[in-house]
């Protein structure tokens, strides 16, 4: 049953919502006004000091915050607004803090140390998944001794419900660092085990999400990756192979752990879930990473949006009275970033807020602890001095001398026009949009600029110019942003090291009580049956 | 260099015309063979007729089911290989054969990269609608078949095509732009079992997602091929 204690957020959504629905209605007493409201809302916070039954772990994949800035203002646009004053739905949350993202050997992170500096407590090197820093990327035997307890192994320690909902593969870094102990996160399925990891025991992720030994596994597995699950020999329901080479059909044995185990790969199987009487779901919606929220309708196999898996994986979590713990990861706004595609980067975040409109819609904010964050940043901005309610993804039209829209696009010192969003490295301007290439391998087109005085910069086709030239864009090393809401969240504050998500997870929780008190049911279950 | 010039021939040839032919299109010409499997073996050639003429060329290689386009430049150290799935979405894999690898790029990822392509331009080489815009001229012998000849201009280019119509492919493609003339030509062709070359087989290979390069800086491979891209505009 849901409480009336989500006052706050309530209260901003009506702000955000009005703010963005009346921008015409600005004046400077409307400032004055909403300014001191939120000095008033501020004063009302208090610290929620109740226990968090459930947790949610929001992760925008490469979500900096340049992106949410851009994704902000390109759904008030979307909505016909100007777009700065619009406010996405997790940026209604009452508290935030910044989280320094580096990994204990790289100033610049990848997923896996980040997802597992977050799941762990431990802040760890680039490209493992859940194991310390005195692990040897890649070296199966360096691990052992090494391994990380994840926040979600011990969610499943103390009887709660658990899982992960991805639109990448769900064996990807991210989602791997909340099940999964590996030393290289490309281990997603034994194919790419090496002789050593073999001979030294290591499991592949895939199988480890399977044969997850705590509790009773986890409730809720979706997202893509369906190719680590099947072996080599099988073709899927959209035609493609899968990689295992021990024969082994994972999601064969997903449905046979329990009679109300259920595997779904497409949309209309999905739609047929219900919820009250599934109690471990794993969907698998693609052989790799899951479509863009800007293509999923154009996917001929049809699946289920990010805020559409988000809905179900909380109806089934929250069949158990202890509560549960769910990770949602956003993972393609990094991927759509490393392609130097604004346009995607953005749709998939607004897909992102939605799914987390989703959970605060469905949950009780009074005993559901809501965090939302990325892992890492992008080298993605936003530049120039275009005039207000300009097109995020259009070019600088900037103000006059007296401040008002010139009209016309912007021209810099080279006389061509310059977009307002960009990349300090990457692939650089392509806009294909036409036809195609039998070719493929168009030639870097970064550290040079376009003339882009009749590129339309606002289609899906369009990517940003980008000043260094590499075949990919990369992660930034700048800090990234945490929201928070619900019990325990008033702990995220100021600059924190990433790690210290995890502790305020357990705290709170009370982790530490309800492992305690787990463990001694399991005693008492114990001598029980010795006593029979 | 080589794949640079077989990019600009293809480019001239399917880039330019395309753009001017997107509009109502109405194509007659992607293939209509009773061939299962076609082999081909083209050259493409630019000439600079300025004056110091300058000509280079390029040998490369397709291999086409209805389901797959498979091409290779001579030399080259990799292949490209077009699959189009049950739902009819368009899949690349570029392949290593010496480094034992195989990049994927999924129909999201190539629709991301603005390089989602025209299936029946993959198959057939040329724009889809391109012999629509030129005149029939009679027909030819070529390598023992009959190819239809096409002349014209497109957008202020002087255009020939030789066009294998049981084939759906072309024998020649010759453009001229001012002092410069790009052209394609076909050399030797086979049809099913006849053909000397086949797909690689990859399922040993090593496979990686485009999608996850972006977090492989770190891999050799991955480094290497993109030092191999290059860096320059084109």
């Amino acid at each position: 049953m849901k409480r009336s204690t989500f006052t706050l957020s309530s209260l901003a959504l009506a702000v955000g919502l009005s703010l963005a629905g009346s921008a015409c209605a600005e004046s400077p007493e409307k400032w004055y006004d909403d300014g001191a409201r939120a000095v008033d809302q501020a004063q009302q916070l208090r610290a929620d000091r109740h226990r968090a039954k459930n947790v949610i772990l929001f992760v925008g994949d490469g979500m900096g915050v340049s992106t949410v800035t851009a994704a902000r203002i390109l759904e008030g646009q979307l909505r016909g607004a100007k777009g700065e004053e619009n406010r996405l739905s997790f940026e209604l949350l009452p508290y935030v803090a910044l989280s320094k993202t580096y990994n204990t050997n790289q100033q610049t992170p990848d997923s896996a140390g980040t997802m597992t500096a977050m799941m762990t407590g431990v802040k760890s090197k680039a490209g493992v998944i859940s194991v310390n820093q005195y692990a040897e990327r890649g070296n199966c035997a360096s691990t052992q001794g090494n391994e990380l307890t994840t926040f979600l192994e011990q969610a499943e320690m103390a009887g709660m419900s658990t899982g992960v909902v991805t639109t990448a593969r769900l064996t990807h870094a991210t989602p791997a660092a909340t099940y999964a102990h590996s030393p290289e996160r490309n281990w997603e399925s034994d194919d790419k085990l090496t002789d050593e990891a073999k001979a030294n025991g290591c499991k592949d992720i895939a199988r480890q999400l399977i044969e997850f030994p705590y509790g009773d596994g986890l409730e809720v597995a979706m997202g893509g990756g369906r190719r680590h699950f099947i072996p080599r020999e099988v073709v899927d329901g959209e035609g493609k192979q899968g990689k295992r080479k021990d024969g082994r059909d994972l999601t064969a044995e997903w449905q046979e752990k329990d009679r109300n185990s259920v595997y779904v790969w497409n949309q209309a199987q999905f739609d047929a879930i219900d919820t009250e009487q599934v109690d471990h779901l794993l969907g698998l919606f693609e052989s790799s990473h899951m479509e863009y929220a800007f293509d999923r309708p154009s996917d001929l196999g049809g699946e289920p949006s990010l805020s559409a898996m988000t809905g179900k994986a909380i109806d089934v979590l929250d069949n158990n009275e202890k509560g549960y713990f769910l990770h949602v990861e956003s993972g393609r706004i990094d991927h759509a970033h490393h392609a130097g595609n604004a346009y995607r980067a953005l749709t998939d975040t607004i897909e992102f807020a939605k799914a987390i409109e989703t959970a605060m819609q469905k949950v009780d904010m009074a005993d559901t602890l809501i965090l939302v964050t990325a892992d890492h940043s992008h080298v993605f901005t936003i530049a120039g001095y275009p005039t207000r309610g300009n097109p995020i993804l259009g070019k600088v039209v900037g103000n006059d001398g007296a401040g008002n829209p010139t009209g016309v696009d912007q021209l810099a010192e080279d006389g061509m026009p310059y977009t307002t969003l960009g990349y300090t490295n990457g692939r650089g301007f392509h806009d294909l949009a036409v036809g195609g290439d039998t070719a493929y391998g168009e030639p870097i087109n970064a550290g040079s600029r376009t003339d882009l005085s009749d590129v339309d910069t606002e289609g899906q086709g369009f990517h940003q110019e980008a000043l260094v030239p590499l075949s990919a864009e990369t992660h930034a090393g700048e800090d990234v942003a945490i929201y928070a809401g619900g019990p325990g969240a008033y702990l995220m504050h100021g600059v924190q090291e990433q790690n210290v998500i995890y502790h305020v997870m357990r705290k709170a929780t009370r982790m530490d009580r309800k492992l305690r008190r787990a463990e001694r049911e399991r005693r008492q279950e114990e001598r029980r049956r010795d006593d029979d | 260099m080589k794949s640079r010039l077989l990019f600009l021939a293809l480019l001239l040839v399917g880039g330019q015309t395309a753009e001017a032919l997107a509009q109502g299109d109405t194509p007659a010409e992607a293939g209509k063979t009773a061939a299962v499997l076609v082999a081909a073996q083209y050259e493409t050639r630019n000439i600079q007729l300025a004056r110091r003429p300058k000509a280079t060329s390029h040998r490369w290689y397709l291999l086409r089911t209805p389901r797959q386009v498979a091409t290779w430049g001579e030399g080259r150290a990799q292949r490209q290989r077009w699959q189009r799935g049950v739902t009819g979405d368009i899949a690349l894999s570029r392949i290593f054969p010496a480094e034992h690898k195989r990049v994927d790029y999924e129909p999201g990822d190539l629709r991301t990269l603005g390089r989602y392509p025209d299936w029946r331009r993959l198959q057939g080489i040329i724009a889809p609608g391109l012999l629509g815009r030129l005149q029939p001229s009679g027909s030819v012998a070529v390598l023992g078949r009959t190819a239809e000849r096409y002349l014209g201009q497109v957008d202020g280019v002087d255009v020939e095509v030789l066009w294998l119509a049981d084939l759906g492919l072309p024998a020649l493609v010759r453009q001229v732009f001012g002092d410069r003339e790009a052209s394609l030509h076909l050399q030797a062709l086979y049809t099913d079992d006849e053909a000397p070359w086949g797909f690689v087989d990859t399922a040993n290979y090593d496979h990686l997602d485009y999608a996850d390069l972006g977090d492989m800086e770190a891999d050799p491979f991955v480094a290497r091929i993109s030092r191999a891209e290059g860096g320059h505009h084109p």
